[in-house]
């Protein structure tokens, strides 16, 4: 596919203080990418330089091969959607939308058109004669797609969209969000620090911590495959074994030896962890047979399903999901085990 | 709970001291002035009045005059201001509190001073003349006042910091999300501003504008003194009616003319800005300008054309956030020289007040301390400034505690109900000052308080409270009010609650709202003017009286205790202000 963005070793750092660490990121063209990290992990700085709010440090960036780092952010081809939307009180709806155009000097005839083209894609073809304080969140945020999508950026940047909605309308808004980017076929890259958001919406996750990237890729590859124990823990729900690697390919793990995945590089000797997702471990009959044995601590219903807490005796807590028939009680001894090929070897 | 509390602490009945003050001493008086107007001396109702100024051109002239400069004032202001506010709402916190400093000390400095340094620059033998003399420019130079020219440099000079301070927090509440989201979406910088920033700037533009000509209608000192009888305005006329013609009936004509022109201009800014945005209230709120908006795109994209075209134009903000890292230097240095016109005339006087010469001269002659000796040893002088300064103090104190009692009923009372008292609290800032000096007058000579020192506090109060209430009303606005319901959990008792949460978390406003009421009294002549008589003179009343007869280094000296007070005072709340936010 092609390569619609790069950064070339793109940093900022504000005195001492450093927002993003020199970074190589490539964007294929037409592809939903999400940055994803918790605050500070400079996600959205980066999505800041791209957009040429903010000048880098160093580095470089490419858009379409053509070196943009110093462009003014009106000439760049993108479209930003601002947290707050920055939708502009003093105009009506359909003057917000109209700004773009009018700015490119679209003639009046094609501007009415074309606004209420967009205005009829996010569902608010009514609204043209309100203005922003009139609306809701949720219909001020369609307008801020709407006033984007008007001029047809190649590249669409989203930062944290959906932050002030409630979750109801912000599930729907990421839907209507995924439709748009299918309609309108351009490069998406989505800012967000909610695992779940972007595990639902990408073709791709940029996973970032402390200032650079933690992990690339599918939202299937992080998930399953995660390079790391921020990785492992900031997506999904996670029991992360930690111990140390013996010579006979097993993890010593509290004196209790646990299998390693037969996949993947052996880890050098010394300090090892594994990562076993609450839905790939299962209970057993206590006894020699499990990996460890202990009680049941706590048993939680989430309305899908059984998250039970095992306590492996040492007054640690290994999280177990499972249909609800096959719970346990509270107090009961049990065994746990799990496929070592599901379980992950974390690197770092 | 918030509400409960709130209730309990601050009954209706906080708001109705200050309710009654204002009823008995400001409605009343100004009450009876329109009457007055209404009806000639035998008691009859009458139109004679009115007749009498619409029928003379004289005073169609001082009318037409008064406007001419009160609108060319508030122009000069705001196109001078704007920049100057723009330019500080861009700056960091700290930066802005520095500049402030500077603009604060001519914002509080006393109209008199600053008239009186306009004097001593633009007479014949001032500064301005003295110095064409020396350098062999113009050996004969002409007096650059009295004169129209002098008159509206001195009163834009008086109320470029008040159309400052106006613009200034309307601007910083301007997001610089909507200029960069105008970036963003293909603007130029100039562009974003013309149809972005300055759309939504208007309100401030349009407060800044009404507030400097509503108080320029009712002026009097500057035209007095740096103006030729040609460029009298009403406010000159009432006072003359009063104290010369003893024609109470004309006066009261008068004070309704410029009591409606005051009365209509606020319901413009209600209209425009919202009187919410005084006490702290909401954003103001921009007037759509959709209709407007594609005559702002062609200006923007002319002006951006210019701009290219003159190549180091930088009207509009910062592209990005490195831009305004670098910040816009022709702008700094606008700023720089504003604040030099704002201050250089207050510096001038300094030096003459060391004068060792019995006249007034520049270059001042000589180094000596007679004239603050002659001050500090003058019995008239001293006594005035005693007086000042007790009553700025009991003024101070009978404000801060009626207007905060007032506020503290506002903030729970209902929306309609806060507006419409809101209002009537700062009611005192609308009406001219004059006319509420003249109500005053009349009646304090029918029970007693005329030439007291009572009488001259009370008048001061209500000026005064609207201050208080608008200072205090912002920060009640601003308060946590689940604090004061964690004391209430905690077991304090009402008393306990206001003594150990509510006080001590308001005191920097408290200290605040005592400081503007103190200054605006110590400052105020107009009610001194008729109030105050014969040896009972305050040191405004003292200064305006020799600025009438002649001008003499003695004011040079006065002029520089006042100023050293006012810039201790504006570092002193400078320093509170910084502590407050640390």
């Amino acid at each position: 596919m092609a390569i619609k963005l790069e950064t070339r070793g793109l940093c900022k750092r504000y005195g001492e203080v450093i927002a993003l660490e020199p970074t190589d990121l490539e964007v294929r063209s037409g592809e939903f990418l999400t940055l994803l990290g918790p605050s500070g992990s400079g996600k959205t700085t980066l999505l800041q330089m791209i957009s040429g709010l903010v000048a880098p440090t160093e580095g470089r960036l490419f858009i379409d091969g053509a070196e943009a780092t110093h462009m003014p952010p009106g000439k760049r081809g993108i479209g930003l959607v601002f947290q707050s939307y920055a939708l502009f009180p003093h105009l009506n709806v359909f003057e917000n939308v109209a700004y773009p155009l009018r700015m490119r000097r679209v003639p009046g005839r094609e501007i009415e058109q074309r606004v209420g083209e967009v205005l009829a894609m996010v569902q608010m073809g009514e609204f043209g004669r309100r203005y922003p304080r009139e609306l809701s969140g949720g219909q001020q945020q369609r307008i801020a797609l709407a006033r984007c999508f008007v001029y047809r950026p190649s590249v669409v940047l989203l930062d944290e969209p959906l932050g002030a909605l409630d979750k109801k309308l912000r599930e729907h808004m990421q839907l209507e969000i995924r439709r748009l980017h299918k309609e309108l076929g351009a490069t998406f890259i989505y800012v967000t620090h909610d695992q779940e958001e972007a595990l639902t919406m990408s073709d791709r996750i940029c996973l970032m911590n402390r200032a650079r990237i933690e992990q690339l890729g599918t939202p299937l590859e992080l998930y399953d495959r995660p390079v790391s124990r921020f990785a492992a823990d900031f997506l999904g729900h996670s029991n992360i074994l930690e111990g140390r690697a013996r010579d006979d390919g097993r993890l010593d793990w509290a004196g209790r030896p646990l299998p390693l995945p037969t996949a993947g590089p052996r880890p050098p000797d010394g300090a090892a962890a594994i990562l076993v997702r609450p839905e790939a471990a299962r209970l057993c009959p206590p006894g020699p047979q499990a990996y460890f044995n202990g009680t049941v601590a706590q048993v939680v219903f989430t309305g899908a399903d059984m998250r039970v807490m095992i306590d492996p005796g040492d007054g640690s807590e290994f999280l177990v999901r499972m249909a609800r028939h096959e719970v346990p009680g509270r107090g009961m001894p049990v065994g746990v085990c799990w496929n070592p090929d599901e379980a992950v070897l974390l690197q770092r | 709970m918030a509400v409960m509390m709130r209730s309990r602490l601050a009954s209706m009945g906080s708001a109705l001291p200050s309710l009654l003050f204002l009823a008995v001493f400001f409605c009343v008086p100004v009450a009876e002035i329109l009457m007055n107007s209404a009806f000639d001396s035998a008691g009859h109702l009458s139109a004679l009045q009115f007749e009498r100024l619409a029928g003379n051109s004289v005073y169609a002239r001082v009318l037409s005059n008064t406007f001419l400069i009160s609108f060319l004032t508030a122009l000069g202001c705001v196109v001078l201001g704007y920049p100057i506010a723009y330019f500080l709402s861009r700056l960091p916190e700290g930066a802005r509190g520095r500049w402030l400093v500077w603009l604060l000390i001519p914002f509080w400095t006393s109209y008199l001073v600053k008239t009186f340094a306009w004097i001593l620059l633009l007479s014949r033998t001032g500064v301005f003349g003295t110095f064409l003399v020396w350098s062999g420019l113009d050996a004969t130079p002409s007096a650059l006042a009295p004169s129209m020219g002098g008159v509206l440099v001195g009163m834009i000079h008086g109320m470029l910091p008040l159309a400052v301070m106006t613009l200034l927090p309307i601007m910083q509440g301007i997001g610089s999300q909507y200029t960069l989201a105008a970036e963003t979406l293909g603007a130029s910088r100039t562009e974003s501003f013309f149809t972005v920033y300055l759309p939504l700037s208007m309100p401030g533009v349009a407060a800044a504008a009404l507030l400097v000509f509503i108080t320029s209608l009712g002026f009097f000192i500057v035209p007095a003194l740096l103006g030729t009888p040609a460029d009298t305005m009403i406010a000159q006329l009432v006072i003359a009616s009063i104290l010369e013609l003893f024609n109470v009936h004309f006066a009261g004509a008068l004070s309704v003319l410029l009591l409606a022109c005051a009365v209509v201009v606020f319901l413009l800014y209600d209209r425009l800005v919202g009187l919410s945005t005084l006490g702290g209230g909401d954003a103001a709120r921009p007037p759509g300008t959709s209709r407007l908006i594609r005559v702002l795109v062609v200006v923007g994209r002319a002006c951006s054309r210019l701009g290219a075209f003159l190549g180091a134009l930088r009207l509009a903000g910062p592209r990005t956030a490195a831009a305004s890292e670098r910040r816009a230097p022709g702008l700094r240095l606008y700023a720089w020289l504003a604040v030099l016109f704002l201050l250089l005339p207050i510096v001038v006087i300094l030096p003459i007040a060391f004068t060792d010469s019995s006249f007034l001269a520049f270059p001042p002659t000589g180094f000596s301390l007679r004239w603050l000796e002659a001050f500090f040893d003058s019995p008239v002088w001293r006594a005035a400034l005693l007086r000042s300064l007790g009553v700025a103090a009991l003024t101070a104190i009978g404000s801060v505690v009626l207007g905060f009692g007032a506020a503290l009923s506002l903030v729970r009372f209902s929306p309609a109900l806060a507006k419409t008292v809101f209002a009537f609290m700062i009611a005192p800032l609308i009406v001219p000052r004059i006319v509420t000096a003249v109500g005053l007058f009349y009646l304090y000579s029918r029970i007693g308080l005329a030439g007291t020192n009572a009488g001259l506090v009370i008048g001061h109060m209500v000026l005064a409270i609207p201050y208080v209430v608008v200072t205090m009303a912002a920060a009640l606005k601003n308060f946590d009010w689940r604090l004061v319901d964690a004391a209430l959990t905690l077991g304090a008792s009402p008393a306990r609650r206001l003594t150990t949460v509510l006080l001590p978390l308001l005191k920097p406003s408290l200290i605040a709202s005592a400081l503007f009421a103190f200054l605006v009294s110590f400052d105020e002549l107009t009610i001194a003017i008729f109030v105050s008589g014969g040896l009972k003179t305050t040191l405004p009343k003292q200064m305006w009286d020799d600025m009438l007869l002649a001008a003499n280094p003695m004011l040079a000296a006065v002029s520089f205790i006042l100023v050293a007070a006012i810039t201790l005072m504006v570092l002193f709340l400078s320093f509170l202000r910084r502590n407050r936010e640390q």
